[in-house]
Order: structure tokens, then sequence, then C-alpha cells
């Protein structure tokens, strides 16, 4: 394996004649925070769509672990090590904490067609499948249905989810839209917990978050990268601040 | 009072036939979104299939064939029709559906002709389950309902208790994220589908050796169907149940009541004897038709979403 586990090269996306992406390289490195920031429209979403596979690139390779996943459809490239969470919250409502958890597990043990649980590697599963509620804190919530929890919580299930399907690479898009200022800490600090030793691909709109989780961040103005630093880099940079920090920022 | 009780079995039992053709509507559309008209279309072909079968496999190797033939039927559909349309959306499914209705009927007057077609229950199987009174109660009628039954326990049962059902629950509160942990969804939705019109074909297979077999079936079951699916609540399978059993009953119990509009206006005292004698001669049963239409119209007027359905739909 290389050290990279993401790369992006040319990467083009077209709707009929709108050109959303242009020429979009971009290499994430091995257990990398990586950020997407960038105005409205910038084409944040579409950019993590194509990786996703929810659209097929119009033109250009995306390449995860080495193999090219650009086009492939979403369930094969989440098992080419892909695991994303999006921007509404996607828990299975009426399913328990600990159902909604189990079906990302269940992914990983190649166990999506069992109809009964039985054999040791059901008993793999229900480990694996508490020791992810252990690590989140939400022991006492499994047997709850998903959809009572409070926002936050929810949120948390879904990044238990990405990571439980054993993916390397974790998009996250804005997991922390929405929150309290007390929550999107707490989410903050959850999110480096769980994606510890993993690659991490966020689009994320509030500063104090980009700026205290990412190592690097990549900036995205009308379908092309502006620039890709660290965080420093990005907060001195006078065309960032032109195009979107100055407008963007609250 | 025997009438009553007679009246009410039938309603029973007709409701479950109706729920064996709507759970897999319901179904579908919960988890796929697609309104599918071509569904009771699926009972027909389930009943000229079991009816051509009859001849080589015998009355149960018949429906047998009109189950999985059904089934198979609707799996292609999925696969290879409904598929290729579903990126342009909701409405391009659902004209492809209304396409099929229309196809399969014609093909069906094309082979078998525009008339009813000779389906019936074999004479081993006519004998009464019981007597109500004076009444007896056919055999045949009690095996419809109790395979309705059977189907409803088998779905409740594979949904709520095994692993495979957790997926498929999953999958119909949110395909994308299904989609998103590794999950192959168009499998799942194709193995639905299939399902959906298997059940569909069985229910044609048997409804239609005990009513009719005609090219007229599907339109004439098709709009109670979307009643049923409506008034439940769109894909809601208990809600099915409910508003299938409500249904099959409310119609069959006025067809046996046999009073007039007069006569109960009469009775709580709004008109004389007179005017109820003559101008509000008409029947209670002859509203029987319109049943179905006036409680889908209460509840979207009362519970838009249906009675079991969610604030989704």
């Amino acid at each position: 394996m290389s050290d990279i586990t993401l790369s992006l090269a040319s990467v083009a996306k077209s709707f009929g004649i709108v050109r959303v992406l242009e020429a979009i390289d971009l290499e994430i490195a091995r257990g990398e925070r990586h950020a997407l920031i960038g105005p409205n429209g910038a084409g944040k979403s579409t950019l993590f769509n194509l990786i996703s596979g929810a659209f097929a690139p119009t033109s250009g390779t995306i390449t995860l672990n080495g193999a090219a996943i650009g086009g492939l459809v979403p369930h094969k490239i989440n098992r080419a090590g892909l695991g994303r969470s999006f921007q509404i919250t996607h828990v299975f409502d009426k399913l328990t904490v600990r159902e909604n958890i189990m079906l990302s597990v269940m992914g990983r043990f190649g166990k999506r067609w069992s109809l009964l649980r039985r054999g040791p590697v059901w008993t793999d599963i229900a480990r694996e499948t508490d020791a992810i509620l252990e690590g989140a804190n939400l022991t006492t919530r499994a047997h709850k249905r998903a959809g009572d929890l409070a926002y936050s919580e929810q949120r948390a299930v879904e990044i238990c989810m990405t990571v439980g399907t054993g993916a390397d690479l974790i998009l996250l898009d804005e997991p922390t839209a929405g929150m309290s200022r007390e929550e999107t800490e707490h989410v903050i600090t959850f999110i480096r917990r769980m994606t510890e030793g993993r690659t991490l691909v966020m689009v994320e709109h509030d500063m104090d978050v980009v700026f205290n989780l990412a190592d690097r961040v990549s900036v995205l103005v009308n379908g092309r990268i502006l620039m890709t630093g660290t965080p420093a880099e990005i907060r001195a940079d006078a065309r960032v601040k032109e195009a979107y920090l100055g407008e963007g920022a609250h | 009072m025997d009438t009553v009780v007679v009246a009410l079995l039938n309603g029973v039992i007709y409701g479950l036939l109706l729920f064996m053709i709507s759970s897999g509507l319901t179904l579908i559309f919960g988890m796929m979104g697609i309104l599918n008209f071509a569904h009771a279309s699926f009972y027909m072909l389930g009943a000229y299939l079991a009816f051509t079968a009859v001849t080589i496999f015998g009355f149960w190797g018949g429906i047998l064939v009109g189950t999985l033939g059904v089934a198979l039927i609707g799996f292609v559909c999925e696969r290879y029709l409904l598929r290729h349309v579903r990126s342009f959306g909701h409405v391009q499914e659902l004209l492809l559906t209304f396409g099929l209705f229309f196809a399969f009927e014609e093909l069906v007057k094309l082979f078998y002709g525009p008339y009813a077609v000779a389906y019936s229950v074999p004479e081993s199987l006519r004998f009464a389950a019981f007597t109500i009174g004076d009444a007896s109660y056919p055999f045949f009628r009690v095996l419809i309902g109790a395979t309705a039954i059977v189907m409803f326990a088998a779905i409740f049962c594979l949904l709520r208790f095994t692993r495979i059902g957790l997926v498929v629950r999953a999958a119909v509160l949110n395909p994308d994220m299904v989609r998103a942990l590794g999950y192959n969804v168009s499998a799942i939705f194709s193995a639905m589908f299939a399902v959906g019109a298997g059940l569909a074909g069985l229910a044609g297979a048997m409804g239609g050796a005990y009513y009719t077999t005609s090219p007229n079936m599907a339109t004439e079951l098709g709009v109670i169907v979307f009643v049923v699916v409506v008034v439940g609540g769109l894909g809601s399978v208990g809600g099915a149940l409910i508003a299938s059993l409500l249904i099959g009953i409310l119609v069959n119990a006025v067809v046996y009541l046999d009073v007039t509009f007069g006569q109960i206006l009469a009775t709580i005292g709004l008109v004389s004897q007179k005017t109820a004698s003559d101008l509000l001669a008409v029947p209670l049963s002859s509203t029987a038709g319109v049943l179905p239409f006036l409680l889908m119209l209460l509840v979207l007027m009362f519970r838009p979403q249906g009675i079991a359905g969610d604030d989704r739909a």
C-alpha cells in the first residue's frame, strides 16, 4: 500500500452544459485529516458525490488505495474501503442504535445476505458492534430507536456506521451542521477519536472546526481548487480571504 | 344473524385477498417510491398463468406456476425496464408501469380473448369447510384467507426477525445510507419487486379460480388495491392489512344489509314513510361500489398520511 489513500487526477464533472467541477487534482495521504471548504455552490458536495459514487465523473480518474473507483456504484466503492456520512443525517430512525451499527459491521464481515444469525462470525459481529457502541459512549442508548436520540447523538451514530464498515477512508459531509457550540466541540473530539488511524475527508462550513481538526485544507471556488495547505497557510492567504473567509466566516 | 356472520366472513376473506395484492404494492412503494400501476396486472397474470398450467401440472402445480411465473415477470420488469428509467425520476417510472398495465391487458386479450376463461376450483376442493345455520361455507374461501394469513406471518417474521429483514427495513428507511454501507440496494430492490409481484401472482392464481379470471380483473381490482394502499398509509404493510379488512368487511356488510336509504332516514324520523318508500327506495347495497372511495376521501381529508402511514409519504 502506498502512502496515498485517495488521489484525484484532472477530475471534472458537468451536468448538461454546466461545468460544476473542472480539473480537480488532489492527493490525500494515509492518516491525513483533510477539510474541503468553499462558498456555497463551489462544488464541494458534487466532489463528495463523485468520490462516493453517487455520480460518475465526466472525465479524470479517482483512485482509492491504488484501485480506480471513478464511476463505480456506491456499494462497490464502500467495499473498496470508503465510508461516508451525509449532509442530512442518514441514520435509520426506526431501527435501534445497535441495529444501525450492526448493519454496518455485518457488511464488513461479508454477512450481507444472511437469514439467521448462527455461527462464530455472528459472535464476532456482535462483539465488534458492542465495541463500537462502547467506544462511542452509546452503550446506554443501544436499544433506543435512533430517531429518538438527540441530534448530535444521531450524528455520532452515523459516524460510527461509517467506521463500522471497516472503511479506511471516511468522508463526512458537514458533520457539525446545525449544532450548538457545545455539541460541536463534543463531536470534534468524537470524530478525532473514532477516525484515529484512518484517513478523513470532510466538508465543513464551521471554520473553527476546520482549523481545529484538519491537518490540511483545500479551498474550492467555482469548481476549482484555489489552494491546498495547512490551516495556518489557508488563514494567511489573501486570495482565500477574498474568495471565502471575507464573506463566509460567521 | 347467520347471514351477518357469513357476510363478515366473506368480508374478512375478500379483505385478506386484497391484502395479498396490496401488501406487495405498498412494500414496493415504501422501498422504491414506485407507485406500480401494473401491480394488479400481476394479479391477473397469476390467474392466467395458473389457468394455463393447470392442464399440465394440476391445480396446485398451476398455483405454483402462477406464483413463481409472476415473480419472474416482476423481476424482469424491474431489472430490465424500470431500472433504466429510474434515474429520470418517479414520474417516468409511473408512466412505464402505466404502459405495462395496458400491455399486459392487451396481451392477455390477444391470447385468451376478451371474455372470462373457465378457470375454476377443481371438484375435489369444492366442499364445505363448515356450516353456519343453513349456509355451508366453502372450503376454498377459507383456504384463500388462510394463505393470506400465513403469508402475512411469513413476511412479518422475515422482516422482523431475520438479518436480511433488517437490511430490507433499513433499505426502506434510507436506501442511500444502505448503499453507502456496502449493500447492493439494486439487488434488494429487484428481489423485493419479484416477491411483491409473486404475492400478487399467488393471489391471482387462488382468487382467479374462486372469483372470475378475465382481462378486466386487473382494472376492477387495481383501483381498489390503490384505495387500500392510500387508506392504509403508503408503504405500511400493517396499514394495508387494516385497510384491506376494513374495505372487505364494509363492502360485504352493506350488500347483506337488506335496507334502503329511505328506511334508515324514516327510522330516525327525517323523512315520512311515503317519501322513504317512493323517492328514497335506494338500497344501501347499491353503495358497495362507492364505499371504498368514500372511505379514501374521508381518510385523505382527516388523516392524509393514511391509517398507519407516517408523515413522510
